[in-house]
């Protein structure tokens, strides 16, 4: 019986401290949210007069599949992210630090990372290098993974077939795989096998 | 910012899966020690007789929910790097029915199977048997399923996003949750074991 009551006496103790974190969790509320810490990033540069420019992800794909060449697209993710997968022809971090020595300063350059926070900080060290054209690719990579490489157009009947088969021929062309749902009724639709967990 | 170590680069491939050896022999230690081995004690929670997996996954739950938040606070982990898995709601929902039933029927989940079959319970051979079995005809069907699968996606969502409600005060309300339910259930258990006594 004595054993008994230690015993919940031990889960009262756990209790409390758990209840004690989470009231103060509460009262912090949200200790680092995306949109803050983009406004934070973003106040300083507009103070200074800096614009940040954006590129959506279709409008890069657009650029890829054309081949245009007149700019150099960088990932500013770390290395294992980037072997694991990055977007076509684009360079690494170790281009970028020695983009000085390679690129001119009057080349576009187009940066991305994870979602635009976290390439806010590349590209001011980009524009304090003297480019002059620096473009974020917005949203980054999970602009990128939604829009080009996985888009969900099962959802979205307000688009038409032509521009149902636009994002499923890009999707394709970069690898994807574009959820077209019963709005798709192509003939070529491509027969899908397991892709693992 | 030290965490998560392997994404950031700390260590590679081959020391992450010795990480994850030891985690693997801790977690299936403590699910052994917490008797979750046991095929009756786990099916017991289904007919509210013993709540011990839910009380464990919920501590389970609450204790990584306050470690993520306060070590993202003080700047140990850096919280965006976590792979936060997809949700497809609906294939979802009925993946957890399909597992639910599965865990009634055979009274272990996949860990609690392994845990089994290590402590030479017969009934854990049967039930990995039964998942492999099921993986593989899953497997050989997907592309059956594929747009079922991928339907109702819905991204990499929280719940504080969905709800659009600050993180902590999340936080808060599941501990809540989880505390009132550990006493619930605590009364319960209380409930059914002084009805098992009158019963004899």
């Amino acid at each position: 019986m004595n054993k008994y009551f230690r015993h919940k006496r031990v889960e009262k103790i756990f209790g409390f401290i758990a209840l004690f974190l989470a009231l103060f969790a509460a009262l912090l509320g949200d200790p680092y949210p995306e949109s803050n810490l983009q406004e934070d990033m973003v106040r300083p540069l507009e103070i200074k007069g800096m614009q940040v420019d954006y590129i959506t992800a279709v409008d890069l794909a657009k650029w890829l599949m054309e081949k245009e060449k007149n700019f150099i697209l960088i990932d500013s993710r770390i290395d294992s992210e980037f072997d694991n997968y990055h977007i076509p022809s684009a360079k690494n971090r170790i281009f970028f630090e020695s983009i000085s020595e390679n690129v001119q300063p009057d080349r576009t350059i187009v940066l991305y990372s994870d979602n635009n926070e976290s390439s806010l900080e590349k590209w001011l060290e980009l524009k304090q290098g003297g480019y002059i054209k620096v473009l974020l690719l917005d949203g980054g990579m999970r602009s990128w993974a939604n829009e080009i490489l996985f888009p969900d157009l099962s959802h979205n009947p307000g688009l038409n077939e032509e521009e149902i088969e636009k994002i499923r021929k890009t999707s394709l062309y970069f690898g994807g795989n574009p959820q077209l749902g019963e709005f798709y009724k192509g003939k070529t639709r491509k027969k899908y096998f397991r892709e693992g967990c | 910012m030290i965490a998560p170590a392997y994404k950031l680069e700390f260590f590679g491939d081959g020391f992450s899966l010795i990480i994850a050896l030891l985690i693997g022999i801790a977690f299936g230690f403590f699910i052994e020690r917490g008797g979750l081995g046991n095929s009756r004690k786990l099916a017991a929670q289904f007919y509210l007789k013993d709540l011990t997996v839910f009380k464990v996954m919920f501590t389970a739950i609450i204790t990584a929910m306050l470690g993520i938040f306060w070590l993202g606070w003080l700047g140990i982990l850096d919280v965006t790097l976590i792979y936060i898995n997809p949700t497809y709601l609906v294939p979802q929902i009925v993946g957890g029915f399909i597992f639910g039933a599965g865990f009634v029927i055979g009274g272990l989940c996949p860990g609690t199977s392994c845990v089994a079959l290590a402590t030479g319970k017969i009934d854990g051979i049967f039930v990995l048997g039964g998942i492999f079995f099921g993986i593989f005809i899953f497997g050989e069907t997907y592309h059956y399923f594929y747009n079922f699968l991928y339907s109702s996606a819905a991204g990499s969502i929280t719940l504080p996003q969905v709800l659009g409600i600050p993180w902590g005060i999340m936080v808060f309300t599941v501990v809540m949750i989880a505390l009132l339910g550990f006493i619930g259930a605590e009364r319960i258990e209380e409930r059914n074991a002084i009805k098992k006594q009158g019963e004899k």
